[in-house]
């Protein structure tokens, strides 16, 4: 038995998730912004009005520079897998290479080709050719979050893959039931979705703030009106992904929902916290002392979210823990401890295998396997994730949802009016910051509310990390956070400038 | 030697022949679309998609300096990083690595 250094997880987890949220500051704003010009664009086309042209080659500036500095920003993370997460990067084998590798020649090779023609071709491609180009590389950036997504859903939901003990590599049996698995449909939904909405903001914010300054006002006013439209539809469809997202992390990971509820004693009828503040250092094993100093709640709400009636049942953490419950599949669940019981079985029988015993171990390790990463657990308290950061997350990403929701629904009843308004546009400008908290907020929710898993219920990270020395990992992971502090300061100095320059005279 | 260079002048004339199939059939349809079957011989052409470009480049402003940014990114991820701090920790040959994962995998617990 080998303990690994806790910190040395921490530290690898730390620099994996500065790196993820670094990258993510940039793709939400490409998915949405160019959904968003390619709308303007298709004006443009239809109405032919130079106007539009000047629009959307304003807010394509913008997008470009987006692009440019996010550009490669997700390769570092490939870097890390190999590096502070062999074991895991091993593990996976080629279930989470196949769906990179699809997007790094598929979407990649879309974008790389169509981004030239978007930018160099205004004055060379005709019209609609050139509009086909737009959207052409904004479906790529679209089918590379696909991809991405396909891979981290198999993180949160392992399927279509079988165990190889020889190679102790999963081996991909159905590529559909990966690509295609419900949790990675509705994870590519809801992110993107979300991301429409981020972009929504943004536009709507740098107009404003060309409002309060008095300058290209038609142009606010324009870029407003469509942005806050599709703001709108992305808004309801967010929403509408996330109930679903809700019911499959209820069916798949219920211990993130639970956390994501501060929920310890589970039951029927069971209402969704609305707002509440968790009181400090709640022990799981005595629900019965209230687990928040107050809350507003919706009753019946999270029996709704999680099984579509409001009587279902929805296990809290504690029954999660002890088991006992019956599922959804009809069967009792069994309990922490007899999971890691199941899941030492498994590793004992994948090192007999590896030994050359017979095939008795072969068979063992197949029947226990589902539960594998469970024996690496010392006790069962390690499977409750941190019930705060996912409680609050969760709520910071609801609620600013449904603030975005109510700003594209006010904007559109507004209308010019809102020009007149200089609060109301000074909030909408500062609306921009908050986009990007909620959407890091829906990362957090999903990546720390599965702690402690690499895999659910595979492998956990005490075994996927490579056994580095905490100093290496300390070294990296300073310098990307002033790499990608440089770049980010760079990102919002181009940015500035670009938009302090506005658009083009046929707009002004 | 009369016979290699007539076997080159050949190939090339193929590859020429085929590059400029290839890129009358990409250019007919991205670059001068409206313009249908008068696309212009300049223009259907390996050099017509080079200008494409060469124009492109050469027109930039704010690009220039994102193409900076970018290729010096580029040069801090895979010469710097990949080199001297992330390199991939698992060496050897497949059968290395799946026995050094499992001797991990199997000590840990």
């Amino acid at each position: 038995m080998e303990p690994i250094d806790t910190s040395l997880i921490d530290w690898s987890r730390a620099q994996f998730a500065l790196t993820a949220m670094y990258h993510w500051i940039f793709v939400p704003l490409t998915l949405g912004l160019g959904l968003i010009m390619c709308i303007m664009e298709a004006i443009y086309v239809r109405t032919g009005k130079e106007f539009w042209k000047a629009t959307t080659r304003f807010w394509m500036k913008l997008f470009g520079i987006n692009f440019a500095m996010g550009v490669a920003t997700g390769i570092i993370l490939e870097f890390e897998f190999g590096t502070n997460w062999s074991n895991y990067s091993w593990f996976v084998g080629d279930i989470f290479g196949a769906p990179l590798a699809v997007e790094g020649i598929v979407a990649f090779f879309l974008e790389a080709t169509f981004i030239a023609l978007m930018f160099f071709g205004w004055d060379k491609l005709g019209k609609k050719t050139h509009l086909l180009s737009t959207w052409m590389t904004v479906l790529g950036a679209t089918f590379s979050a696909w991809w991405i997504l396909v891979a981290n859903s198999w993180m949160q939901y392992p399927v279509g893959m079988e165990f190889n003990p020889e190679t102790v590599r999963s081996e991909m049996v159905s590529f559909a039931a990966v690509a295609l698995s419900p949790v990675a449909i509705t994870k590519f939904l809801h992110t993107v979705t979300s991301s429409w909405v981020l972009g929504a903001v943004f536009v709507v914010g740098v107009s404003a703030w060309y409002m309060l300054r008095g300058r290209h006002t038609d142009f606010a006013h324009a870029s407003i009106r469509v942005a806050s439209l599709f703001g709108l539809i992305a808004a309801l469809l967010t929403a509408a992904t996330g109930h679903q997202s809700g019911v499959d992390i209820a069916r798949h990971q219920p211990m993130k929902l639970a956390a994501a509820e501060g929920l310890y004693e589970g039951g029927t009828h069971v209402g969704l916290v609305g707002v509440g503040l968790l009181k400090p250092g709640v022990n799981w094993a005595h629900p019965e002392e209230d687990p928040f100093l107050f809350k507003i709640e919706i009753p019946c709400g999270l029996s709704m979210l999680a099984t579509n009636t409001p009587d279902g049942y929805v296990p809290g953490i504690k029954n999660l823990l002890e088991g006992g419950y019956v599922g959804e599949d009809g069967l009792k669940a069994p309990s922490a401890e007899q999971k890691m019981a199941f899941g030492r079985k498994a590793i004992d029988a994948l090192r007999d295998c590896k030994r050359g015993t017979d095939g008795e171990q072969t068979e063992i390790l197949r029947e226990n396997f589902p539960y594998f990463g469970y024996g690496y657990l010392k006790t069962p308290e390690e499977l409750v994730p941190p019930v705060a950061a996912t409680f609050y997350s969760f709520r910071v990403m609801v609620i600013l949802g449904g603030y975005f929701l109510a700003l594209f629904a006010g904007l559109l009843l507004v209308g010019k009016r809102i020009a007149a308004w200089k609060p109301a546009l000074l909030m909408i400008l500062l609306s921009i910051p908050l986009a990007y908290a909620a959407s890091e907020a829906g990362w957090i929710v999903a990546e720390v509310g599965r702690q402690p898993w690499a895999i659910q219920d595979l492998l956990p990270n005490c075994a996927a990390v490579s056994k580095l020395s905490v100093c290496s990992v300390q070294t990296t992971f300073w310098i990307f956070a002033v790499l990608f502090t440089v770049l980010l300061v760079a990102e919002l100095c181009i940015m500035l400038r670009a938009i302090a320059a506005g658009p083009e005279k046929e707009c002004a | 030697m009369y016979d290699v260079r007539c076997t080159i002048e050949k190939f090339a004339r193929v590859a020429r022949g085929f590059g400029e199939a290839v890129a009358n059939g990409v250019l007919a349809f991205f670059l001068a679309p409206e313009q249908g079957s008068r696309v212009q011989c300049e223009t259907m052409s390996i050099r017509g998609i080079c200008k494409f470009y060469r124009d492109g480049f050469q027109r930039m402003t704010l690009g220039r300096t994102l193409w900076c940014i970018i290729l010096l990114k580029l040069v801090i991820i895979f010469v710097v990083l990949r080199v001297f701090f992330m390199t991939p920790y698992l060496q050897g040959t497949d059968e290395q690595k799946s026995r050094a994962v499992a001797e991990e995998l199997t000590n840990r617990n």
